[in-house]
C-alpha cells in the first residue's frame, strides 16, 4: 500500500465573485500520512496558492475541520490509509467561507458565547486559601462536556442547524455545563440558559437524528450528553412548574 | 490604513496573553489581543495535557509540601541557571493561580474528598501537578477564553505581527498584516506585550503546533535590541509518539507509567538511580537516545523508537485519568494502550530560550516591551525545564506582567508620538511585502525552511558536539545569506500560507542562528545542553546566562553573558543520580 498515488480533488472558493472550481492533484502516499499532511505536501510541493486551516495536528484545537469525501471530519485526525484512493476534499458547510478549505468559525461561536454568557457568574467572595470543595463525579461530569474542541463538525453535521437558529450540539453541550456547575450562582444568568436551552433554538429543536453523535471527533457521546441536558432542563422546568401549582392552590 | 488606539496590545491568543489582558481588562483599561488564529482557544497551550505545579498540599500524599520544596525541584530541574528569586515569587503565587482560576470555574480533578487532585510529575519531590484528566490546558483555555468573553476583550483574528513601531527605544505599537484582506494594520499602545509562544518549528522532530514560529521573538530580534537569553537551551520531552511526534504526556509516567527497550526491560533506572521513570525531562530524553544509539531500539513507525507501557495500570486508570493519551493513541498511531506498549522517541517539545525579560516581565533593551509565557525567557526554567511549570509560568507571568502594567497605566496614559512614525513604519513593512511578492527568481522559502529545520535537529539535537555545530553553523550562515533572496509563487497578498512564511523567515533564521551560535560557545553540559566533547558542568566558568542580539545589519549574532542570580540553594548535585 505504500505505493499508492492518491488523487486529491481539492474545492477552489476565492476571490470576491467566489469563483468555485475543483483542483486535482497526484500525490505519493506515505506511510501513516494524515490528510492535513497531505495537504501540506501539496501546498508545499505543487500548489502554493491553496489556503487551509491547521494548527496542532493532534485533535486538539478543532480549527482543521473539513469536508471529506463529503463528510464532516478533522483533516489531522483522518489517516489516507482509511479513504480510498479517490479523496474529495471541500470546505465545512454551514459556515462562511474565508478561501478554499478554511471557514471562520469564531463568529459563530464568540455570538453564541455572548449570548449565553458562556462562564462562571460567582457571587460568593474569592478565599485564596481553601478552594470550594466538589465531588470528583460531578467533575467528571462537566469535564465530558469541557472536552468539546468547538471545531463545529457537530453543526455542519446537523441537519437541524441547517435552517432555523439551532444552537448546535456544542452550544447545548456548552449551556449545559454552566447549568451544572454549581459556582455559576448568579440566578438571572441560569434563568438566561435555561431560557435558551428550553427554546426552539436549544434543544427543543434539536431532530435527535443524532450526525453530531456519528462525527464529533472528540467521541463526546453527544448524544447522551444532550438526553442529560434535556433531562436537567426538564427536571428545572418542572420544579417551576410545580411551584407555580402550589403558589395558585394557596390563593 | 488602518490604526488603532488601545491602552496595551496583546500579541498572541494563548494562556499568557489572554490572562495578562484578562487581569488588565478587569481595571477597565482598553486592550486588544491579536491571534493568528480564529479563536483564542484554538492556541497551542490548549495542547498541555499533564497539568500545571503549585504545592497546595491540601491531600495526604502532599502533606509536607510547600513553596520552598517547589523551588528547590525547579532550581534542581533548571541546573541552577534559573533566577531564583523569580523562582521564589512564583512559586509562593502558584497556589494563589490555582485556586483563583478554580474560583473562576475551572474544572480541575477532585480527590474523593472533593479537593484538587494533584499527581506525580517528573523532578517533582512531592504529587504537585493540578490537573484535569489530561487535557489540562484545554480545561484552562477554556476557561480564559470565557473571562474574556466575560469582560469583552475584543480579539482581533488572523493577524500576523510584522514588527514593532519604535520611538527611539521605546515601543508605541506594532504593525500587523491582516491575513484575510491582506491589509497592513498599526496596532498603537502604552505597551506591548508579547506572548506568541515558542519556536518550536526551528526543529524538524518536533511536538509544536503549526504557529509555534516564535513570531515575538522574530519581531522583537529584528529591531537590533531586544535580546534573546539562553537561546542554547531547547527541551526534548522523552514520550513523543512517532512518526507524527504527537505527544503522550508525562502524567503517563507520573501515574506509573515506564519506559521499555527492545529487551521489555526498564532501563531507565539504569541511568537514574534514583528517579528512574521520574528523573527531568534532558535526563529522561538523553537516556533513551542513549539506549537506541546502543541498539536496543525497536524499528517501527517510521523511525527507531522505544515502548512506554501505561497497559500495567490497567484499562480502568487509562481510560480514565489517561484518556486524551487513550484517544490518540487509538487515532492517530493505531496502538491501543489498554493492551499494547506505545511507541515514544524523544524530540523538540519546548523552548527555554526567549525574549529576555527582568522579573517584572519587561524586556531587556527596549521600552514599554513585555514578554510573558514561552515567547519569553524569564528566567524561571534556566537549563531545563520541569513538567507542568510551563502552564503555571503561563498564568503567573500574565499575572505579574498585567500587575505591572496597571501600575505603568495608573501613572501616565496619554500615548505620545512623533508624527509620521507610525506610517512610515506601514510603508516600511508594504514596501517588504512588495519586494518578496515581485521578486521574479530567487529561492524557494519552503525548501530553505525545511533545511534549516533538518540543520537544527541534525546538528543542535539532544546531542551536540563542537564540530557538528561548526558544521551547522555554517549551513545556516549560507542559508541566513539567502533569506534576503527569497521567492513565493502565490502572488497575493491576502490569505497566502507561502508569504506568511517568507515574512517570517528571514527572523526564524537569525533565532536558528543564535542557537547555533550559543551552543557552540558554551563549552559544558548543562540541563538540556549536552556536548559530548565536554560532559561535565562547569559552575566555575559558565554558571552564567547567554544573551543574545542581532544589532541591525550585522551578519551574526553578538553574545554576551550576565550573572545567575542565586539566592535560595546553591549549586550542587541534581539528585537524579544521572550516569554521565
Amino acid at each position: 500500500m505504500n505505493d499508492r498515488k492518491l488523487i486529491v480533488k481539492i474545492k477552489r472558493i476565492s476571490g470576491r465573485i467566489r469563483r468555485e472550481y475543483f483542483n486535482d492533484f497526484i500525490v505519493d502516499e506515505q506511510r501513516g500520512m494524515s490528510v492535513l499532511a497531505l495537504l501540506d505536501e501539496i501546498q508545499t510541493g505543487q500548489d502554493s496558492s491553496i489556503y487551509y486551516d491547521g494548527q496542532c495536528g493532534c485533535a486538539n484545537c478543532g480549527i482543521c475541520a473539513i469536508k471529506i469525501n463529503g463528510r464532516p471530519k478533522l483533516a489531522c485526525k483522518t489517516q489516507t490509509a482509511d479513504l480510498p484512493y479517490e479523496i474529495v476534499l471541500e470546505p465545512l458547510d454551514f459556515f462562511p467561507i474565508v478561501k478554499d478549505l478554511a471557514v471562520d468559525k469564531s463568529e459563530f461561536f464568540n455570538r453564541l458565547e455572548q449570548k449565553m454568557e458562556a462562564w462562571v457568574h460567582r457571587q460568593k467572595e474569592f478565599n485564596p486559601e481553601k478552594e470550594d470543595l466538589m465531588v470528583p463525579e460531578l467533575a467528571d461530569a462537566l469535564y465530558e462536556n469541557e472536552r468539546c474542541v468547538k471545531c463545529g463538525i457537530c453543526v455542519s453535521a446537523c441537519a437541524a442547524a441547517s435552517f432555523g437558529k439551532f444552537i448546535g450540539a456544542s452550544g447545548c453541550i456548552t449551556a449545559h455545563r454552566f447549568l451544572q456547575d454549581p459556582r455559576n450562582e448568579d440566578l438571572g444568568a441560569r434563568q438566561k440558559l435555561i431560557n435558551i436551552l428550553s427554546s426552539d433554538d436549544g434543544l427543543w429543536g434539536c431532530h435527535a437524528i443524532e450526525a453530531c453523535d456519528n462525527f464529533c471527533p472528540k467521541e463526546i457521546p453527544l448524544g447522551r450528553q444532550l438526553a442529560l441536558a434535556r433531562k436537567e432542563t426538564l427536571k428545572i422546568l418542572f420544579k417551576e412548574w410545580l411551584g407555580l401549582a402550589k403558589f395558585w392552590r394557596r390563593k | 490604513m488602518k490604526i488603532y488606539k488601545f491602552d496595551s496590545i496583546i500579541v498572541g491568543g494563548g494562556l499568557a496573553g489572554v490572562r495578562a489582558a484578562v487581569e488588565i481588562a478587569s481595571k477597565g483599561y482598553k486592550i486588544c489581543l491579536l491571534t493568528l488564529l480564529d479563536k483564542l482557544i484554538r492556541s497551542h497551550s490548549n495542547a498541555a495535557q499533564g497539568g500545571i505545579q503549585a504545592s497546595l498540599a491540601n491531600t495526604t500524599e502532599s502533606i509536607g509540601d510547600d513553596w520552598r520544596v517547589h523551588a528547590y525541584d525547579t532550581i534542581k530541574g533548571s541546573d541552577w541557571l534559573a533566577d531564583q528569586d523569580i523562582v521564589e515569587e512564583v512559586v509562593k503565587l502558584a497556589p494563589f493561580l490555582i485556586r483563583e482560576m478554580d474560583y473562576w470555574g475551572a474544572v480541575f480533578s477532585r480527590t474523593d474528598k472533593g479537593l484538587i487532585n494533584q499527581r506525580q510529575f517528573g523532578g517533582a519531590t512531592y504529587p504537585r501537578c493540578v490537573f484535569a484528566s489530561d487535557g489540562t490546558g484545554h480545561v484552562l483555555m477554556n476557561l480564559i477564553e470565557s473571562r474574556a468573553t466575560c469582560l469583552n476583550i475584543p480579539v482581533f483574528s488572523r493577524r500576523q505581527a510584522l514588527s514593532l513601531i519604535l520611538d527611539g527605544v521605546k515601543v508605541v505599537g506594532v504593525t500587523t498584516l491582516n491575513l484575510v484582506n491582506g491589509e497592513i494594520e498599526a496596532f498603537l499602545g502604552n505597551a506591548v506585550i508579547l506572548a506568541t509562544g515558542g519556536a518550536g518549528l526551528l526543529y524538524k522532530e518536533t511536538t509544536n503546533a503549526r504557529t509555534c514560529f516564535g513570531d515575538g521573538m522574530t519581531i522583537a530580534l529584528e529591531t537590533g535590541l531586544a535580546q534573546i537569553g539562553n537561546p542554547e537551551f531547547v527541551q526534548f520531552h522523552p514520550t513523543p509518539m512517532p512518526p507524527r511526534y504527537i505527544l503522550a504526556t508525562e502524567g503517563c509516567r507520573g501515574d506509573g507509567g515506564v519506559l521499555l527497550n527492545s529487551e521489555e526491560k526498564e532501563f531507565m533506572w539504569d541511568y537514574s538511580s534514583m528517579k528512574g521513570n521520574l528523573a527531568s525531562r534532558d535526563v529522561v530524553s538523553r537516556s533513551m537516545m542513549r539506549e537506541i544509539v546502543a541498539g536496543r531500539g525497536i524499528e517501527g513507525f517510521s523511525t527507531t523508537h522505544l515502548w512506554l507501557d501505561i497497559k500495567r495500570l490497567g484499562y480502568e486508570h487509562v481510560a480514565t485519568k489517561l484518556r486524551d493519551v487513550y484517544f490518540l493513541c487509538r487515532n492517530f498511531i493505531g496502538v491501543d494502550p489498554t493492551k499494547e506498549y506505545i511507541p515514544v522517541r524523544p524530540a523538540q517539545h519546548y523552548t527555554m530560550f526567549g525574549v529576555k525579560t527582568n522579573k517584572r516581565c519587561e524586556a531587556y533593551g527596549i521600552q514599554g516591551l513585555y514578554a510573558i509565557g514561552e515567547c519569553a525567557c524569564w528566567d524561571l526554567h534556566g537549563a531545563n525545564r520541569l513538567g507542568g511549570n510551563s502552564l503555571l509560568e503561563t498564568v503567573a507571568s500574565g499575572y505579574i506582567a498585567g500587575q505591572k502594567i496597571l501600575e505603568n497605566l495608573a501613572k501616565d496614559k496619554i500615548q505620545i508620538c512623533k508624527d509620521g512614525l507610525v506610517e512610515d513604519e506601514i510603508k516600511r513593512q508594504e514596501t517588504r511585502i512588495k519586494n518578496i511578492l515581485g521578486k521574479k527568481d530567487g529561492e524557494n522559502v519552503y525548501r530553505l525552511f525545511s533545511e534549516m529545520r533538518g540543520i537544527m535537529s541534525q546538528n543542535a539535537g539532544i546531542f551536540r558536539n563542537g564540530q557538528d555545530i561548526e558544521i551547522g553553523l555554517a549551513a545556516l550562515n549560507k542559508i541566513f545569506e539567502k533569506t534576503a533572496n527569497v521567492k513565493i509563487d502565490c502572488k497575493e497578498i491576502a490569505l497566502n500560507l507561502e508569504l506568511q512564511l517568507a515574512l517570517r523567515f528571514s527572523g526564524m533564521a537569525k533565532i536558528a542562528l543564535c542557537v547555533m551560535k550559543s551552543a557552540l560557545l558554551r563549552t559544558e553540559s548543562r540541563g538540556s545542553h549536552w556536548r559530548d566533547d565536554f560532559p561535565k558542568r562547569d559552575d566555575k566558568n559558565w554558571l552564567k546566562r547567554t544573551l543574545a542580539s542581532f544589532p541591525i545589519g550585522v551578519q551574526e549574532p553578538e553574545i554576551n553573558y550576565e550573572p545567575v542570580k542565586i539566592t535560595l540553594l546553591p549549586p550542587g548535585d541534581r539528585g537524579y543520580g544521572e550516569k554521565k
